[in-house]
């Protein structure tokens, strides 16, 4: 596995006391990746990310980034990273440019940097704009063009698609692939939305309650899911409809009229229906369970 | 290190650009001197005899009168609020403390950006006499202000005594401003407080009180009374630096930032 550059160890956090925000956080994001970090509102998200990058006082546990513990080299690893907090962070008075310059001279980076970042977002057109005309989607650009101006190694978004509307989610995801892909950046990203996360991430982390429940590739998430999959049957006899299948399928539990049963794949979903019928019994309906995140949790922490 | 603080500082100015801080302060410095001119352009027969002697001294006084006591102390205040304001207004802190910036840095750039705007009001309200008295003079030619060079040395001391008496209000007032994430607060606190020491005036120690620095540094009543000017000037030093550096420390010692 490629060397974690972000890594927090035994990381506990409370605002209140024996109110844990975080419990005993073991976050490994490796060099290279979208490490896609999934959680409910609330589950903790932001607050590991605001002590990923100092603005929160640590209170226990062990935080590098780069290899590097955060406090003693809060300057350095500042200096090679990027980040979009919660909303945008942008100065509504003034244009896209003049933004990015007042970024830029905290950089110190060249003049050129500030058209090139603007072309990456997409933004050229807009840059003599104040940004309080901008559109929501056009401040969510802007920050991350603030956040790449350096040129850094890695990118913190927190919830970076949150309030855009279907094409902006689309464009903002897009372009994070993209950086990720042609300029070779780290990107830790904040979602509460499996399938938003699904869609870009090459590893996950789902945080619930301050705990991490699980961390790994993308694929190991997948497995997991489909492991966890189920068949949920509608039908007129539920006592006939169980003797049916009894033998073919294990029974994961009866709801009324509905029964649910473990999927194992289409052609075995299509023999359970076609025996159903043969006996006699009407199906009403047959889906196999989506997987949202709130499903995911409650199989996730019922193993 | 002093190369990104000078950077970091510039980039503080521009932060500051076209917000209501920097046009308070135009329109702060231009309001009195142009009021004064309108009164010396209307009512020539009254000002004429009064200034006849010494113009450009009167002006000036004239015009620091009507300012310091309240007006002078209130601007501070406001401005003080609206250039912390602005990072409070945009949500901004969080990106200015994840930038690679010390907190000393962070801390008296901001402060910098703060004394500039004020002297720069200072100045400004100079100029804006000068100005002004010689349209008032170009319309009313019985005015003797052509006659009289102007007084730029009385000019530069007055401001640097003013300046001097504001600096513990700012100090107070920037330690306020940043601890609260409304503009209302610092304002409310920062008038609540400079109404205190109108209400305690003739208090015989009135030098310990920070808010009445420029009233005593300007008004001459307080001359009268031995050491007390002076006293009130080395109070002024030790509010300004005690308080700034309570402020800067509390900064450092905050748990949650931006």
């Amino acid at each position: 596995m490629t060397p974690a550059i972000i890594e927090t160890r035994r990381l506990f956090f409370e605002f209140q006391r024996d109110q844990k925000i975080l419990n005993d956080l073991n976050l490994q994001v490796p060099t290279g990746s979208i490490y896609g970090f999934l959680g409910p509102n609330g589950a903790g998200k932001t607050t590991t990310l605001r002590l990923l990058l100092g603005l929160l006082k640590k209170q226990e546990g062990d935080i590098t980034l780069f290899g590097r513990p955060f406090q003693s080299h809060r300057l350095e690893i500042l200096r090679r990273l990027g980040s979009l907090i919660e909303q945008p962070s942008l100065y509504l008075h003034l244009t896209g440019k003049e933004n990015l310059e007042v970024f830029r001279l905290t950089y110190r980076c060249s003049k050129n940097r500030i058209a090139e970042v603007l072309e990456i977002v997409g933004l050229q057109q807009a840059a003599g704009k104040k940004v309080k005309n901008y559109s929501l989607g056009m401040k969510q650009r802007l920050a991350i063009a603030i956040a790449l101006l350096h040129d850094p190694e890695i990118l913190i978004l927190d919830e970076p698609t949150n309030g855009l509307d279907p094409n902006g989610i689309i464009e903002t995801r897009e372009l994070i692939k993209q950086l990720n892909r042609e300029f070779g950046k780290t990107i830790l990203v904040s979602s509460h939305l499996l399938a938003e996360v699904e869609k870009m991430a090459t590893h996950v982390g789902i945080i619930h309650k301050g705990k991490l429940l699980f961390q790994g590739s993308l694929q190991q998430l997948q497995q997991l899911k489909s492991k966890q999959s189920t068949i949920e049957l509608e039908v007129n006899d539920t006592a006939k409809a169980q003797q049916v299948l009894q033998s073919h399928v294990a029974i994961k539990h009866i709801n009324g009229t509905r029964l649910v049963v473990d999927f194992e794949s289409r052609e075995q979903s299509a023999s359970l229906n076609k025996l159903l019928v043969q006996h006699g019994v009407d199906v009403y309906q047959l889906a196999v369970t989506q997987n949202d995140l709130e499903n995911l949790f409650v199989q996730i922490t019922a193993q | 290190m002093v190369a990104s603080f000078i950077l970091n500082t510039r980039a503080e100015f521009l932060k500051s650009k076209k917000t209501a801080a920097f046009w308070l302060t135009i329109i702060g410095a231009a309001f009195i001197p142009i009021v004064h001119s309108i009164m010396l352009f209307s009512r020539p027969e009254h000002f004429v005899p009064i200034f006849k002697n010494d113009p450009w001294n009167m002006i000036i006084n004239f015009n620091w009168k009507a300012a310091t006591i309240f007006l002078l102390p209130m601007y501070v205040i406001l401005v003080t609020s609206l250039v912390v304001q602005i990072d409070y207004r945009n949500n901004t802190w969080k990106q200015v403390y994840a930038s690679p910036r010390t907190i000393a840095d962070i801390f008296f750039s901001r402060f910098i950006v703060i004394h500039t705007l004020i002297l720069f009001c200072f100045i400004l309200f100079n100029v804006t006499i000068i100005i002004m008295s010689c349209l008032a003079n170009l319309f009313q030619r019985q005015y003797t202000f052509f006659q009289h060079p102007v007084p730029w040395q009385t000019m530069l001391f007055l401001i640097g005594k003013i300046y001097f008496s504001v600096l513990a209000i700012t100090a107070i007032q920037y330690w306020i401003s940043l601890r609260f994430r409304n503009f209302i607060a610092p304002v409310g606190i920062g008038l609540g407080l400079l109404i205190t020491g109108f209400i305690i005036h003739d208090w015989e120690r009135l030098y310990v009180y920070p808010y009445m620095y420029p009233a005593i540094s300007f008004i001459p009543d307080f001359e009268k009374m031995p050491g007390f000017v002076a006293k009130s000037q080395w109070f002024d030093l030790a509010w300004f630096v005690v308080v700034l550096l309570v402020g800067f420390f509390d900064m450092v010692t905050r748990k949650e930032k931006g």
